[in-house]
């Protein structure tokens, strides 16, 4: 039991950038197996690979399909998009879809669509 | 208008807020890219060349993508220079696709694509550039540089080299 004088634990919120290349720094970056490619680079500079992201501490998570998410309902506070398609089938296959932002999303949670943007060196 | 414009930033946060809008807004966007071009010195791919041309520049990009976006307003504001040097730039719009090949149909020979923007240059006939992503939007960026601020006038003096000396 709580007494004056306690502090409450403090829970950092859960933040996740769907396609996310490390463009904000703290964030769970959801994206596809592809950074995983021997040529893949980073978008902002070209030449980062995804173990030098990894090297500065960003955390990657990999999804089969990007129209899922494997979050639980109401399980993530904030939610970035940046440059990324929404509802839609794309070239890299299904793109992240607004009901599973949406069944992700607590109550009261943030999706910053756009909201900061990856800027070219 | 701006092909920046055709990007919105959003912050949902409300229960009651439309978590649909975005993708409505992708897809507004996609459908007015298309109406963009008139006025600006660009060409949607595959419209018939009516004037005579030493060098194209196909780029491909995503109209979900603010850089994207960006990107063609520098190139439209750099219109007059490079269509004096004989450059006709055409763009494709990346949304609707869902193959590779669809690339591979516009850029023979591009390979991989895990970013856009998408650029490749033909010079008579012969694919002589290919690039994705941030090397292809380093190009453009680079190509707009590049440009001579003016043309040369016909007739006019060479640059100046070493005095000549009289005898």
């Amino acid at each position: 039991m709580a007494t004056m004088g306690d502090t409450e634990p403090s829970v950092s919120p859960v933040v996740i950038n769907i396609g996310g290349e490390g463009e904000i720094v703290g964030a769970l970056n959801v994206n596809l197996p592809h950074l995983q490619d021997p040529d893949w680079r980073c978008s902002r500079d070209g030449s980062l690979t995804l173990a030098d992201l990894q090297a500065q501490g960003h955390v990657f998570m990999f999804v089969p399909d990007m129209s899922q998410l494997p979050f639980a309902d109401a399980s993530v506070d904030i939610i970035h998009t940046n440059n990324v398609c929404i509802d839609a089938i794309a070239y890299l296959g299904p793109c992240p879809r607004s009901s599973e932002i949406w069944r992700v999303r607590k109550s009261g949670g943030i999706w910053y669509r756009d909201g900061i943007l990856q800027e070219p060196p | 208008m701006k092909f920046a414009n055709l990007v919105q930033s959003m912050v949902l946060s409300k229960d009651t807020d439309d978590f649909t809008l975005p993708g409505q807004q992708q897809r507004e966007a996609a459908r007015r890219f298309e109406h963009m071009f008139r006025g600006q010195g660009l060409y949607l791919w595959g419209s018939k060349p009516k004037d005579p041309h030493r060098k194209l520049i196909v780029i491909g990009v995503s109209t979900a993508s603010l850089l994207d976006m960006e990107l063609m307003d520098e190139l439209a504001a750099s219109s007059r220079l490079w269509i004096l040097n004989g450059v006709r730039v055409e763009a494709f719009n990346v949304y609707y696709f869902q193959t590779l090949r669809e690339f591979e149909q516009r850029i023979p020979g591009l390979g991989k694509v895990y970013q856009t923007p998408v650029v490749g240059v033909c010079e008579k006939g012969e694919w002589t550039t290919r690039a994705t992503g941030h090397s292809a939007r380093k190009f453009i960026e680079d190509f707009i540089r590049d440009l001579p601020a003016e043309m040369p006038r016909r007739g006019a003096n060479p640059p100046l080299g070493e005095p000549k000396v009289r005898a």
